[in-house]
């Protein structure tokens, strides 16, 4: 008996032995294990005698195309008193119907469904309360023209209520290829409010894709 | 299952462990029901090497964004104006007979029938007063001068002296009254020429 459990003890040693050795061989092969690649480079001899040797290389490219949106406008800001000075014919003309002013070029470009969407000022920085909705908004698929283009006043809510729906200038579900559209204002200058001094109203445009 | 493994390499012993106390030199309960084969613990370890490997090449090496946020860009623009102080007026009526603002002076039924009105469109955006300039040549051949009905509520001569008809009209637009009373033998004279000048800023 005693031989035996001395057989055994041995035995079992030498097992746990083998076992601590396999395992530690195969934890170490599992982390080592290079990652599957595809021949990048091969070499033939110059064997001569006019006989040829070929070797092939087998390249797999991936590119990821990213969404790509783009928006541009033609200016930066827009002159909306009809150059300076303002004249009385200007104010005559905009209290009435409304100066139309001209505004920049919008150019969209984009590899996927975009929209334009426009965030402005409630009101104008300006020597008394001037509201945004002084000035009217129209969207020309025209580039060049703004004359009949109809327009709506620009929101006088604060900024974070309008984002929540802001005012939407192009939608498009396809792809787009340098879409453009001519931003119309329609300015309403009055004598009786608008005092000298300079005005001024941010507009913020954002695209987003899709 | 979250698998500890605790390897001491200076020590003849293995021990594995999980949540459900498997120790080396034993089975795990998980496989205790499995075949008598894995009842062996090379047999073990030979499983676990495997699984093991199995995890570590199976596993990604890099995470994918498997959907790319929304694309957004921003761009501002800006709507300028500058304003200065800007003024209109011009003379918007013909001559007619104005019996009712005249009739605002004392002596009015003696001044009614030679009395005269013009109204004025006057614009600013700045406060304004309203002059009339002197007048170049008396019209018709009247003795005396024609008179007008100035800022005081007086009538006064105007011909060689500028007449203040309003000492302030507020920003905005107006349509205002010029009364004239004609001299006594202008009957059928033509009316004087009129020029208005709006001084803007008054105070």
């Amino acid at each position: 008996m005693t031989s035996d459990h001395e057989m055994t003890a041995a035995q079992a040693a030498v097992r746990r032995a083998v076992v601590y050795v396999v395992i530690h061989i195969a934890i170490l092969a599992a982390l080592f294990v290079p990652p599957l690649s595809a021949q990048t480079a091969c070499s033939v001899g110059n064997v001569g005698g006019g006989q040829t040797r070929s070797c092939t290389v087998t390249l797999s490219a991936t590119l990821r195309i990213v969404q790509v949106a783009q928006l541009s406008l033609s200016t930066g800001s827009t002159d909306i008193a009809g150059g300076a000075p303002a004249t009385a014919q200007i104010f005559t003309i905009a209290g009435d119907t409304g100066l139309v002013v001209v505004g920049p070029l919008l150019q969209v470009l984009s590899n996927s469904g975009v929209s334009v969407t426009l965030v402005n000022a409630p009101q104008f920085t300006a020597p008394g309360l001037k509201l945004a909705s002084d000035v009217h908004l129209g969207i020309s698929a025209n580039p060049s023209v703004c004359t009949g283009v109809a327009t709506t006043p620009l929101s006088v809510s604060p900024v974070a209520a309008q984002q929540a729906a802001p005012r939407l200038l192009f939608l498009s579900t396809a792809p787009v290829n340098n879409a453009q559209r001519r931003l119309c204002f329609r300015v309403f200058w009055r004598f009786a409010t608008d005092g000298p001094g300079a005005y001024s109203l941010p507009l913020t445009i954002s695209v987003t894709a899709p | 299952m979250r698998i500890v493994l605790r390897l001491h390499a200076g020590t003849r012993h293995l021990r594995i462990r999980s949540y459900l106390a498997t120790r080396f030199t034993g089975v795990s309960r998980l496989v205790a029901t499995t075949p008598r084969l894995l009842a062996s613990p090379l047999a073990t370890a030979i499983a676990v090497s495997m699984a093991l490997t199995a995890i570590v090449v199976l596993t990604p090496r890099f995470v994918r964004a498997q959907a790319a946020p929304p694309t957004r860009h921003t761009v501002r623009h800006t709507l300028r104006g500058d304003v200065s102080a800007v003024t209109y007026a011009a003379l918007s009526s013909p001559w007619r007979p104005s019996e009712r603002e005249i009739g605002v002076l004392p002596d009015a039924s003696a001044l009614v029938h030679r009395s005269w009105m013009q109204r004025a469109d006057v614009r600013s955006n700045v406060r304004t007063a309203v002059l009339l300039e002197p007048s170049v040549t008396v019209p018709g051949n009247s003795r005396g001068a024609w008179r007008v009905l100035d800022a005081n509520g007086q009538l006064v001569p105007w011909q060689n002296t500028t007449v203040v008809l309003f000492h302030e009209l507020a920003a905005g637009r107006h349509d205002v009254a010029i009364v004239w009373v004609a001299p006594p033998d202008a009957a059928g004279a033509l009316p004087p020429a009129v020029r208005l000048q709006i001084v803007a800023g008054a105070r």
